[in-house]
């Protein structure tokens, strides 16, 4: 299939055999299914694990055993409009529309710190609109994509002028970074420095570069633990959550202590009782803990497969992109939804420091719900568009 | 395309790499990476799958310790029952109104609290005080009636619960109530039967593994299990009906002769058993006061002397050893009679009168020269036979054996009042034993109080028949002793009030000094002991009056009228049909007497004639049979289902009109049985 993609890319330049060829297509040619599928399963899952892990609590707090799986679902069909739209969107305009997004996100994280923004759990990341709270850093991990990806596709074969291409490109990514860490979010920061380097790395950047940058943001990132005490502690508390267990490796603990009572087939549904008053938001962040007391192994390994199938399915997208603009952001969302997983569930696991990351698709969140829900219609509009390609293509290749 | 744009250029500068060679590059590099992340996601996994599979025991320590808890339950106490089945003590899951304050928003607390005080009968201000402590757990109220839970439940507020808690509770009221005693609030059986059976009643400790959440709430419901080691029920021989006309008559005592305490039995010859043991006044162990005065039973727990209703046994032995006949002559000595250096009197000084005589007219001085004649070696055995100086074995706390002397260190003046019954110390059980065993024809039977034992689904765990204990003397003997006593009812004798119209009494009556610090004081205690009818006994009555202070102090005038009271209402509950001839026989009659003009039965409260018995259960092995419950009361469905593990909707007051499952439908525990009432 590579052979194909290929043969497309160096296609594609001339536009004159295209023409000759013009054939009127579905609009639906190439809408990748499985990827659909994948998505659906998860977002449908999802529903299911977070009225399942905060009925009790909602229905305590709120009155409301529904509360916040009625906010997921808004923000799955708020996101599933982005995708429609998304979807019937010429390629072109879509790209064209990278700067305002990026803008607009700067623009929503300068106002989080103004007196729209709302706080919770001691961080100040939300804006409060009436009954929704936005969370613009949900919004700056896209934002990044589609600017680097734009950025890297117009100055494709040129990553070796560090001065006149890698560092304007690590430019675009600093104010993002400087907002997102202002908001003390430092899960956001971690995703946003792997995406520009998964970004950079894909289009193209010197060995020398690459591991100049991992050495850098390892650097960065000590440096940043060694600011803020607080991320010291919970650093402490991976290594070993039972030192302390009632303190920095409280959550880690009550995680282990669900996943244990899981075992291989669970507890069965909303039957968790780590829900009860142990994990102090198992809908969110250790929603797959809830999932293993409830659903066992079984139910654990069921969410690394389906998140393994969307990484896996944004990277096939990704190679059969129509050009480099469509596989770095392909590729770009792939690995956000990736490493976003990969953090949750190495948190849970007790192999990374907590971080307050959301399991895509599985955690409650409405701001990501409807930015992760736009991917997936991203991802398969970059689909769509490598499809119309090759089946323009190839035709004249075969006569 | 703006790539294309830029692209299309030729690559003046060597800087630019060429389109296929980004584009081949970007693929290997997109494949990378995703296989990258979707190791890492794979090692998360197993990471992920080895936790839940393998868990360190680090881990299930600590699980262990937050989220188990052992709780300690006690089973289901069992009941205990009258003869006939009714319950005279069963547990009740008792609700309490219970709180979670923090789950009540404030601008709704005083509305709450408005509506809550309404139901409960609580002033609101407390409520919402209650509402604004830092807490989980309020009690509102406690041992509330199930109407108020329901209603309190139908409020459906996510603050409020009902927390259903076991208690003892005694359907009968004040009923035998020293007998039954009580329990106290650790569910401890205290005083009577609750503490003599409470090993019995109280069955075992359920343990259970209680998971709680993090605020120490059970996460499952923990009330099921308890019919595992649920108690047993005890099944008495005490008759309801007659245990209630007995203190009803103790009562009438009480108000016409105030004294410290009246107490009395009602036993069936012919087994032994006790239907009836009550004590005045008396207390309700629903309602516990302080004094524990009342909760005395008397009955067995007092050793009294108990003077002349001791004299029917010393006859008894001389009739028993030939020494004498009823007609037989004895000289009375004209009331005084010098026994070594001690002188013994009669209130009424006789002559030469005969046996039958003698205890018609209650005489000291013919007692004692009959055991003087009889010899200690030869009359105290007999008093043993009957019963005294040791316990009769009967399944209560505290009986007292009463002191008899022994035969070889008696000196004569003690044999001589021992004859009469001073110097010689009995419970009133003793003496109703002894005299039912006059009337069993000299045998007597071990009082029967508890006739089985049964586990929850009436399989008996432990029988006691009826059982005979020693043949006191021969029936010929006994018979006569009975046909000499009917003399004490006669006219002229000590207790004509004794009488009972259609029936032949056979009894004694006594008066006793009370001994205070080993002297004689001004206290005494009047007693009256019969045999009903004395033609062939069915019941030996006794009824003691501890120092009565209004009226008479004398046994005939204090004790005798409630013996007659008691006796006639027991005679015609149990069904003992009434001789027609002594009905007509003016002289048999008691003062005053006016023959009804149909037998009724006013003596005893309505409701026992009427009630159609206690709602029973039948255990089919899985569920309940539903009884038909239409036309109970709301308190007796409560006090029948409850126990039995089933939950109540109960709608509108009243009796019951309609019930959901009907009549017949099997039920299992935990489930709800739906009540209309009007």
């Amino acid at each position: 299939m590579s052979t194909t993609a290929r043969t497309s890319i160096s296609a594609a330049p001339a536009s004159a055999p295209r023409k000759a060829v013009a054939v009127r297509h579905p609009w639906t040619l190439g809408f990748d299914g499985t990827m659909f599928g994948i998505a659906a399963v998860l977002a449908g899952f999802g529903l299911l694990m977070i009225l399942s892990a905060s009925s009790l609590g909602a229905d305590a707090t709120f009155g409301d055993a529904f509360h916040y799986v009625t906010r997921q679902v808004v923000g799955l069909c708020l996101g599933a409009g982005c995708a429609l739209v998304i979807l019937r969107t010429p390629w072109t305009w879509i790209r064209r529309g990278s700067w305002p997004v990026y803008l607009f996100t700067l623009a929503l994280l300068i106002a989080v710190m103004s007196p729209l923004g709302h706080s919770a759990k001691g961080a100040t990341r939300w804006i409060a609109l009436g009954p929704i709270n936005l969370q613009p850093s949900e919004l700056s991990k896209i934002a990044l994509i589609v600017i680097l990806a734009d950025f890297l596709a117009n100055n494709r074969g040129r990553l070796k002028d560090f001065v006149g291409v890698v560092l304007p490109g690590a430019g675009l990514l600093a104010p993002l970074a400087l907002l997102v860490i202002f908001q003390k979010d430092f899960g956001t920061t971690v995703i946003l420095l792997g995406l520009t380097g998964v970004l950079f790395f894909v289009a193209g950047l010197q060995w020398r570069y690459v591991f100049a940058g991992v050495g850098g943001a390892a650097g960065l990132l000590a440096l940043l633990v060694l600011i803020e005490p607080y991320r010291i502690r919970r650093l402490v508390s991976f290594v070993d959550p039972f030192a302390d267990p009632d303190g920095a490796g409280y959550q880690v603990v009550q995680g282990w202590i669900a996943l244990a009572t899981g075992g291989a087939f669970g507890t069965g549904l909303a039957s968790g009782v780590a829900q009860r008053g142990f994990l102090p938001e198992p809908h969110t962040d250790f929603i797959s803990a809830v999932i293993g007391e409830e659903l066992g192994a079984i139910g654990f390994c069921l969410v690394i497969a389906l998140q393994i199938g969307l990484v896996w399915r944004a990277a096939t997208i990704a190679r059969r992109a129509p050009d480099l603009y469509g596989l770095l952001i392909a590729i770009g969302i792939g690995a956000m939804f990736g490493a976003q997983a990969l953090i949750n569930l190495g948190v849970v696991g007790g192999m990374m420091p907590a971080k307050g990351l959301v399991l895509p698709f599985l955690s409650y969140g409405a701001s990501a719900a409807v930015v992760h829900t736009a991917c997936v219609g991203l991802l398969i509009r970059v689909g769509m568009e490598g499809a119309r390609e090759r089946a323009s293509a190839p035709v004249a290749k075969e006569s | 395309m703006r790539s294309s744009d830029r692209i299309q250029l030729p690559p003046l500068e060597p800087r630019v790499e060429p389109v296929e060679v980004v584009r081949a590059r970007a693929e290997g590099r997109t494949r990378a990476i995703s296989g990258l992340l979707c190791a890492l996601l794979l090692a998360v996994g197993v990471r992920g799958a080895q936790l839940c599979l393998s868990p360190s025991d680090q881990t299930l320590r600590q699980a262990a310790v937050q989220r188990w808890d052992q709780v300690t339950l006690r089973a289901r106490r069992g009941e205990v029952l009258d003869r006939a089945g009714h319950r005279l003590a069963t547990s009740v899951a008792t609700p309490n109104v219970v709180i979670d304050p923090s789950r009540v928003k404030p601008e709704e607390a005083p509305e709450l609290a408005a509506r809550l005080s309404a139901l409960i009968d609580v002033p609101a201000d407390q409520i919402l005080s209650k509402m604004n402590r830092e807490s989980r757990y309020q009690r509102l109220a406690v041992q509330v009636h199930p109407a108020t839970a329901a209603a309190v439940e139908a409020l459906d507020h996510p603050s409020l619960w009902i927390e259903r808690e076991p208690r003892r509770y005694y359907p009968e009221g004040m009923l035998a109530s020293q007998v039954l005693g009580f329990v106290d609030a650790s569910g401890s059986g205290r005083e009577g039967l609750e503490a003599s059976l409470d090993g019995m009643l109280r069955g075992g400790q359920v343990l259970l593994q209680r998971r709680r959440d993090r605020h120490g709430m059970n996460v499952d419901d923990p009330t099921g299990g308890q019919d595992l080691a649920a108690g047993m029920d005890v099944h008495l021989t005490l008759d309801r009906t007659v245990q209630r006309v007995t203190e009803r008559a103790l009562e009438g005592v009480v108000e016409r002769h105030a004294p410290k305490a009246a107490f009395a039995a009602v036993i069936d010859v012919s087994t032994g058993d006790i239907l009836a043991m009550a004590n005045a006044p008396t207390f309700n162990p629903n309602d516990l006061g302080d004094d524990p005065a009342p909760r005395k039973n008397h009955v067995i727990q007092d050793a009294i002397e108990p003077g002349s209703v001791f004299k029917p046994f010393t006859v008894a032995a001389a009739v028993e050893e030939g020494l004498v006949k009823a007609d037989s002559m004895i000289d009375c000595e004209g009331g005084s009679y010098v026994i070594g250096r001690s002188r013994i009197r009669d209130d009424h000084p006789h002559g030469m009168i005969t046996i039958r005589e003698l205890l018609k007219y209650s005489s000291n001085i013919g007692s004692a020269k009959l055991a003087l004649r009889l010899g200690a070696e030869t009359f105290l055995p007999y008093l043993q036979a009957f019963g005294f100086g040791s316990r009769l074995g009967i399944q209560l706390p505290g009986e007292r054996s009463g002191v008899l002397r022994k035969p070889q260190n008696i000196k004569p003046i003690e044999l001589a009042t021992t004859a009469y019954g001073q110097g010689v110390t009995a419970t009133p059980l003793q003496l109703a034993m002894g005299i039912a065993a006059l009337g069993n024809h000299g045998v007597r039977m071990k009082p029967r109080l508890v006739s089985r034992v049964e586990d929850l689904h009436g399989v008996p765990e432990w029988v006691q028949p009826p059982t005979r204990d020693t043949v006191a003397v021969s029936p010929t003997t006994a018979d006569s002793v009975v046909e000499m006593m009917i003399s004490v009812t006669e006219d002229g004798g000590t207790a004509t009030r004794a009488r009972v119209p259609g029936y032949r009494v056979a009894g004694k009556t006594g008066t006793a000094q009370k001994a205070e610090n080993g002297r004689y004081g001004e206290g005494r205690i009047g007693s009256f002991v019969g045999l009903v009818p004395a033609d062939d006994p069915v019941l030996a009555i006794v009824v003691s009056v501890d120092e009565p202070s209004m009226g008479s102090r004398y046994g005939g005038i204090v004790a005798a009228p409630a013996f007659a009271e008691i006796a006639a209402a027991s005679l015609r509950h149990l069904g003992v049909a009434p001789d027609p001839a002594l009905l007509q026989d003016k002289a048999y009659l008691p003062k005053g007497y006016v023959p009804p003009t149909e037998p009724t039965e006013e003596e005893l409260p309505p409701e026992s004639l009427d009630a159609p018995g206690p709602i029973r259960l039948a255990w089919t092995g899985e569920g309940w049979t539903v009884p038909d419950l239409r036309g109970r009361s709301a308190r007796e469905v409560v006090a029948a289902l409850e126990p039995a593990g089933l939950s109540l909707e109960l709608k509108g007051s009243g009796t019951v009109v309609d019930q959901q499952p009907p009549a017949g439908a099997a039920i299992a525990p935990g489930h709800e049985v739906a009540l209309v009432l009007r």
